[in-house]
């Protein structure tokens, strides 16, 4: 029984311990990093920045040798390179050599995967169609845009279509149209049933997408949420856009007959009470996020 | 296996190996340089071209590490090549073996344009000794595991250390202590009483723990058309056979123990 439920962990981190010593300082990167992620689960990794989000993920890829602790990924110790077979990784900002095309890299994964050269031709423009790169599949990655970069790095690790997916800040440095296809393309995957681990900083990236978030701070896990906790636990109130001034409602004016009142979580249909009985029209209502500090204040706090 | 081909093919396309590779263009100036020293001319042809060879050799294995090893620590191309499921001492290894490779090949071309200029030179001033080809191949080849074994040692220092200098520097200084060190040794065995009791232990030490690179120097075999000794020439091969396992364990070990950050 022990064993069939340990095969259900994609991803399991056991109270790992990590300091870094440069020039004479001590920083203490992970403190009892402890967690695990399910199979078929699309876990976010969320913490400010230094939190030991990278750190981590580099244990999971056995870049970094952790001081005490242990790290499995799809059952295997992270120290057997076996365990990367069915994992694709890709780096906080990767970075490519330099005389590589987006082409070449992702032939040069399928050869290491041992992927037939036909097939992998074949599933290299798919990707290249897929992340719309096509254009810029023979031109070096030198020259790509950061965009690009994140781009090509994404499709690089789904070339041997694998079970796990750890991406370190996918999201990061993308315009927001990329976010979106970043976003939709995880959700795609994750309905395919790969289990997808990523890194954030961002409270948004996370919420929208994500089936469980594992939240970290000083290289320790601080709070594990699921679906239903993610929904709504960082909205803190709504701005109610209306297309009239009332009173009662003190509301700022926001343009050509548009108003904005803010109105806590709690008290949001006391509003729309007010609204309706003062014949206002709602043009929108967007909530109010909380940051990612406040979160964690209120974490601490026992709020969450 | 993949990055073995992976270092051969990204080697071919970077500039500082194509800059290096210029240096083959003075295989030109040989007979010219030979022609000048009016007799001699094929002897002289013979030595030029095999230190020619081993320069090249030489720049190219310093560069050997620092375009692989330290560059995919620096630029953290690491991260995207260790994160596949290749252990660290295969990667090492491909890493080296693809670098020797290259080598290899330079050595070969090195050598093919050696026999034209020889050829050339040979003809002009007719020199009593026979050209032994079979020599000069030997020379060519011995020249190349020297500086295969110069490279590992490149990859050694690279493995351990974070920094683009220090991996150059020492690698230079193990190249100019194993050249010598034959020379120090046979000074002092024969200064006998003067030189004290410690220099000589330093210099036993040393002579263990640095490469001999004089063992690989055939070049007056090869100018001057000496019969080679098969003893020595399959001592030395086992000497390489040796030391180089060692440095490419000791790599591995380093290699596999250390963080890529
Ligand atoms: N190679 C390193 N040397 C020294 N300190 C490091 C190194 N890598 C990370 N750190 C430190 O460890 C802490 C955690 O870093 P990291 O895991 O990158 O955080 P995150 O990814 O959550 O932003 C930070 O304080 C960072 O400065
Ligand atoms: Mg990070």
């Amino acid at each position: 029984m022990p064993l069939q439920r340990k095969k259900m962990e994609a991803i399991e981190v056991t109270n790992l311990q990590k300091t870094f010593k440069t020039k004479g300082k001590k920083i203490k990167a992970l403190d009892g990093m402890s967690f695990a992620v399910k199979r078929g689960e699309l876990c976010g990794f969320l913490g400010p920045n230094g939190a030991g989000k990278s750190t981590t993920l580099k244990v999971l890829m056995d870049l970094i040798k952790p001081d005490k602790g242990e790290a499995k990924i799809l059952g295997i110790d992270s120290k057997n390179c076996l365990a990367r077979l069915k994992v694709g990784f890709m780096p906080e900002n990767p970075q490519y050599p330099d005389t590589l095309t987006g082409y070449e890299l992702l032939m040069l994964s399928a050869s290491i995967f041992n992927i037939p050269k036909k097939q992998a031709q074949k599933k290299a423009w798919d990707l290249l169609q897929a992340f719309e790169l096509k254009n810029a599949a023979k031109v070096p990655i030198r020259t790509y845009s950061k965009g690009m970069i994140q781009r090509i790095g994404f499709a690089s690790v789904l070339i041997h279509d694998p079970e796990l997916l750890i991406l370190d800040e996918p999201l990061s440095g993308l315009d927001p149209l990329g976010r979106v296809m970043f976003k939709k393309k995880m959700k795609e995957l994750n309905k395919e049933g790969k289990t997808i681990f990523f890194s954030s900083h961002i409270i948004p990236d996370i919420e929208d997408v994500c089936s469980k978030v594992i939240i970290v701070n000083k290289g320790n896990v601080v709070k594990t949420l699921d679906k239903n906790q993610i929904k709504y636990f960082s909205t803190v109130g709504f701005n109610v856009i209306i297309n009239s001034y009332i009173d009662s409602l003190c509301p700022k004016k926001i343009g050509d007959n548009l108003y904005a009142v803010y109105c806590k979580k709690e008290n949001l249909i006391s509003c729309l009470d007010v609204i309706r009985s003062n014949r206002g029209e709602i043009i929108d209502i967007e909530p109010v996020k909380k940051s990612l500090e406040e979160v964690f204040v209120q974490i601490t706090q026992n709020f969450i | 296996m993949s990055i073995f081909y992976f270092t051969i093919r990204s080697t071919l396309k970077d500039r500082g190996f194509i800059i290096i590779l210029f240096f083959v263009l003075l295989y030109a100036f040989i007979p010219v340089f030979s022609y000048f020293s009016m007799r001699q001319l094929q002897e002289i042809a013979i030595t030029l071209s095999l230190s020619l060879n081993s320069f090249i050799l030489l720049l190219l294995s310093l560069f050997g590490a620092i375009s692989t090893i330290w560059k995919d620590i620096e630029k953290r191309h690491a991260y995207t090549i260790l994160s596949y499921p290749i252990a660290r001492w295969n990667y090492l290894l491909g890493r080296y073996l693809g670098f020797v490779f290259i080598l290899l090949i330079i050595t070969l071309l090195d050598f093919t344009l050696s026999v034209v200029c020889i050829k050339i030179c040979s003809s002009i001033y007719k020199s009593e000794l026979p050209i032994l080809w079979g020599n000069i191949f030997a020379a060519f080849i011995f020249c190349f595991l020297k500086y295969s074994l110069l490279l590992g040692i490149g990859f050694l220092f690279a493995c351990v250390s974070t920094s683009f200098f220090t991996p150059i520097f020492s690698t230079i200084t193990i190249f100019i202590a194993g050249n010598s060190i034959q020379g120090i040794v046979d000074y002092i065995t024969k200064q006998k009483a003067e030189v004290s009791i410690f220099i000589k232990t330093v210099v036993k030490i040393l002579y263990y723990v640095v490469p001999n690179f004089s063992a690989f120097d055939l070049t007056a075999y090869a100018s001057y058309s000496l019969p080679l000794d098969i003893k020595s020439i399959m001592f030395s091969i086992a000497y390489f056979i040796l030391y180089l396992g060692i440095i490419i364990t000791l790599s591995i070990i380093v290699f596999s123990t250390r963080d890529l950050n």
